[in-house]
């Protein structure tokens, strides 16, 4: 069996997962930024390799996985489905030997937004919201968080739904992953830079949110602008942290030519 | 081992495709919405709800009505706090005397210029003494600053005002709102300025434990006997002294109901109505306040096809309730519309949509799809009135039909003036009407807008007002009660005469004209205008039309009067004429208003330190608002936008790419 039919084969098999994926895109329940992910992954895509025939291993693989899909199919809710159905159509299209990113751009192009907000979102909340309590009494305000409120002197700041960073996270891991591709790192050191990522723009974060608590309670007079400057300048840190790691790296990476 | 192999991944695909024919019914992706508990916050050495009690006491006589309310703050904390409260008060009153009482000590509150009273104020805060301040933000939004309030203080303030109570419909009624429902602002706190942070208001969720109470007592004396003296808001005890007079006082079970407006409603004997001159001679100016009755209503068999559009809100503040009795209303208004009319439906809360580009007939057909559109809303998102507004006017209008737009809303907006001016510069011919709907309605804007719009206001309290408030509309714009209105003084020699020019009257109640006069209080008043029927004129013998000739309110009202006119409906700080004019006015008249404030001092310094904390006393939500109507209200902090995020990961990108490039060229190299 060569790779085209594997993955023809493939894409029929996980035809709920599409129907599921294209109401989900335009339900209006998640920004449609997966598909910048989609798109930007099949740019990575070994397509030449499509008439070769599918190794044995990689064969064997992918009948034991759709075993566990299948398996899995009742008890799981869509999106792991979809996860699981993306894991195993990626494996296909890049090989067990391609970079990791492009797994993860292609796991990424699943409408993660409004779950993850859903299940995350508030724990997040109250993590951002009580280390930047910290912060504002480490330079001497009084300040009080209740549920996702920052109270300070009766003036009232709310860490709410926009606030949790989610959108920064997905960015987050979309530049990683991209990085990622484009760098050819393996498994782990993909995973490795992942992980940085999320803790860097979850510190980045709280700090915007330290930052922005005085603007928005008045404590700090500033022109409406700054509120958006102070958020993209704090982003494009992180992104510059990222890439700095990352390069502090180079030289074990492997450039092909 | 090649037969095994595809064998099992094929067995495996088609396994699989099927399973979600036969597998476990798919799990939906419905989302439970989390919450949260809020438990009780406990020994707090700050008293963060410092106000203990409003008692309100009511004069009624004739038609004036004289207010004192008493605010009483206490501090049972540790610390020396300052108690900001926020409170509304009828859009008419005229708000022209404060006492202080620090403990049994009266301080009598002095009128100063805006700015100067604050300095006042700010200046006795920072030397420790006891002060207090009441600025007007809104006609019917106040906020009172009561400064330096040591642990154990009980500081009571004493606000007076006084309106005129005039009858629509023969009925007479009397509002004391109670709370300031929750304002929807676009602005964040750091773009607007310090005066207006007023929208920032906390309110208390149910099940605190301390509200302050509320009590209210009333003497009516209407000089004639009355009927039909009803209260549906509360409950309260009534006790006629004559068939003249009624005293009335809140029931005990209603000591904790300071969440909705009191609505008073009485009637007179044999539906009359107060008309005729009320006069005031004082030692500088006499003043004078006529009531003309106006015609009854014709009853006209054909009337005119007109195009209507529903301007209808769906934000959050009004989920539930206020929705419904909006629904209740639009259900009766449809029953109203004739085939030969049009209409068209504007829908709002964060964007706004209309039924179509332009208006559609009022058939059965579109009516239904009219109704299925509204009846599915459910409330929910930011109260954008000024989009909503500038969408309806852009709507399409055929020539030669009277258009009449219609608002239904709590006017839970920060933007009144800015409303008024999109109304007075884009309403051209059509005529607006407002229904206000709920508890606390913003009364400010509901009536503002009718009368720039040369329309009237619906207050609509429940939904069993819904249906009669429909009918009163069909009527009202069906056969107007008077137009072309003029106004002719004879023998009276008159000045400073208001309203100089008059609307079209659709409701039933007097007109009110308020003035000053010179010499002797006789000759006559000539009404003349047209009627569905033809010309009308009516005339009023002043002096034997005088109903009480020392009326003391009547300075205070015609000021409030003039300042209405002036600055009520106007943004006054372009034009500094007028500013200085209504600054003057109200500096003269001892008033309350945009541009001046009544500020208490008391000269002792108390707290020796000078340190204290500022408590903003929340309020009690207004009875049926939603909690929904707090989703956009308070500040927060979100993300910077996506494709700001997205931009800046292209840049970079572009930057590793180049870089990448160059690395491949020297490694080849």
């Amino acid at each position: 069996m060569n790779y085209r039919r594997l993955i023809l084969l493939l894409l029929v098999t996980f035809y709920p997962v599409w129907i599921w994926y294209v109401k989900r895109m335009t339900d209006g329940s998640d920004e449609p930024w997966g598909l910048l992910a989609l798109l930007s992954s099949l740019a990575f895509v070994p397509w030449k390799r499509l008439g070769n025939r599918v190794p044995e291993k990689l064969l064997w693989y992918t009948g034991s996985m759709l075993l566990l899909y299948g398996i899995g199919w009742g008890y799981l809710m869509p999106i792991l489905r979809a996860f699981f159905a993306m894991l195993i159509l990626g494996t296909v299209l890049v090989g067990a030997r391609a970079p990791a990113g492009v797994l993860g751009l292609l796991t990424l192009s699943l409408p993660w937004i409004a779950t993850v907000q859903f299940y995350a979102g508030y724990p997040l909340r109250v993590l951002t919201g009580e280390v930047a309590r910290w912060l504002l009494l480490a330079v001497g305000l009084d300040v009080q968080r209740e549920g996702v409120t920052l109270i300070y002197n009766g003036l009232q700041v709310m860490i709410d739904r926009p606030c949790a960073g989610v959108y920064m996270l997905w960015f987050g891991a979309f530049f990683t992953y991209l990085l990622a591709s484009i760098y050819k790192l393996g498994l782990g050191r993909c995973y490795q830079l992942a992980g940085v990522s999320f803790v860097v723009i979850v510190l980045v974060n709280i700090v915007r949110n330290t930052l922005l608590f005085f603007v928005e309670s008045g404590l700090w007079q500033l022109p409406g602008f700054a509120h958006e400057l102070i958020g993209a300048f704090l982003f494009l840190l992180a992104v510059v942290v990222l890439l700095k790691f990352i390069n502090s790296r180079a030289e074990e990476i492997v450039y092909e030519a | 081992m090649k037969l095994s192999k595809s064998l099992f991944v094929g067995l495996c695909i088609c396994a699989i495709s099927l399973s979600p024919l036969f597998g476990q019914s798919d799990l939906s992706d419905k989302t439970l919405a989390p919450y949260f508990y809020r438990p009780l916050l406990k020994e707090n050495s700050v008293d963060d709800l410092p106000l203990r009690s409003t008692q309100v006491n009511v004069q009624i006589s004739g038609v004036i009505a004289d207010v004192e309310m008493v605010q009483e703050y206490q501090n049972m904390g540790n610390e020396v706090i300052e108690a900001i409260y926020c409170f509304p008060l009828s859009t008419r009153a005229a708000v022209h005397g404060m006492d202080m009482y620090v403990g049994k000590r009266l301080i009598r509150a002095k009128i100063q210029e805006k700015k100067k009273a604050k300095k006042t104020f700010e200046t006795a805060k920072r030397e420790g003494k006891t002060a207090s301040l009441l600025e007007q933000h809104r006609p019917n939004v106040f906020q009172m600053n009561v400064a330096n309030i040591l642990p154990g203080d009980s500081v009571k303030i004493v606000v007076k005002f006084t309106e005129l109570l005039v009858p629509e419909q023969k009925v007479y009624s009397f509002v004391f709102p109670t709370v300031v429902g929750p304002r929807y602002s676009e602005v964040s706190a750091s773009e607007t300025d310090p005066s207006k942070t007023w929208v920032q208001n906390p309110y208390l969720k149910d099940g605190l434990p301390v509200i302050p109470r509320f009590d209210l007592r009333l003497s009516l004396k209407a000089g004639m006997p009355v009927q039909d003296v009803i209260c549906r808001t509360h409950k309260v005890d009534t006790v006629f002294v004559d068939k003249n007079t009624a005293s009335l006082s809140l029931s005990s079970e209603e000591v904790l109901a300071a969440n909705r407006d009191f609505v008073l409603e009485y009637r007179l004997a044999g539906d009359s109505i107060h008309f005729g001159v009320l006069l005031h001679e004082g030692e500088k100016e006499n003043f004078f306040l006529m009531m003309v009755q106006p015609p009854e209503r014709p009853s006209i068999d054909s009337i005119p096809p007109r195009d209507y559009i529903f301007i209808l809100d769906v934000s959050g503040s009004m989920s539930g309730f206020p929705l419904d009795t909006s629904k209740e209303i639009m259900r009766s208004l449809f029953a109203t519309l004739r085939p030969e009319d049009s209409f068209n439906l504007v829908l709002f809360a964060g964007e706004s949509k209309s039924l179509g580009s332009e208006s559609l007939p009022a058939t059965t057909e579109n009516i239904n799809r009219a109704w299925a559109l509204f009846d599915s809303q459910s409330g929910g998102g930011s109260t954008r009135l000024l989009p909503a507004l500038k969408h309806a006017f852009k709507l399409a209008k055929e020539e030669n039909v009277s258009r009449s737009l219609v608002i239904l809303t709590d006017g839970y907006v920060d933007v009144e003036l800015k409303t008024f001016d999109l109304i007075r510069d884009n309403l051209g011919t059509a005529n607006l009407f407002v229904f206000g709907i709920g508890s606390s309605v913003n009364r400010f804007i509901i009536e503002g807008m009718a009368q720039v719009g040369q329309g009237e206001p619906f207050i609509v309290l429940d939904i069993h007002d819904a249906a009669p408030a429909a009918r009163r509309f069909s009527n009202y714009v069906g056969s107007p009660l008077l137009t072309g209105i003029e106004l002719d003084f004879q023998g009276l020699n008159v000045y400073d005469v208001e309203p100089k020019t008059f609307p079209d009257m659709f409701a039933d109640r007097p007109l009110v004209v308020y003035g000053k006069w010179k010499g002797e209080a006789s000759g006559s008043v000539t009404l003349k205008g047209f009627t569905g029927e033809g010309s009308f004129e009516q005339v009023l013998d002043v002096a034997e039309s005088v109903q009480d000739s020392n009326q003391p309110a009547l300075p205070y009202l015609w000021a409030r009067n003039k300042l209405a006119l002036l600055s009520d409906y106007n943004e006054l700080d372009r034009d500094s004429e007028y500013k200085l004019e209504a600054t003057n006015i109200a500096l003269t008249y001892n008033l309350a208003s945009k541009f001046t404030s009544f500020v208490a001092v008391d000269e002792t310094p108390r707290n020796a330190d000078g340190s204290f904390k500022t408590v903003k006393q929340p309020a009690l939500l207004p009875k049926g608002v939603s909690t929904l109507a707090f989703d956009t209200s308070m500040p927060s902090t979100p993300e910077p936008r996506t494709f700001i995020m997205g931009g800046g990961i292209l840049l970079v990108l572009a930057f590793v790419l180049a870089r990448k490039r160059k690395l491949i060229r020297q490694q080849k190299g």
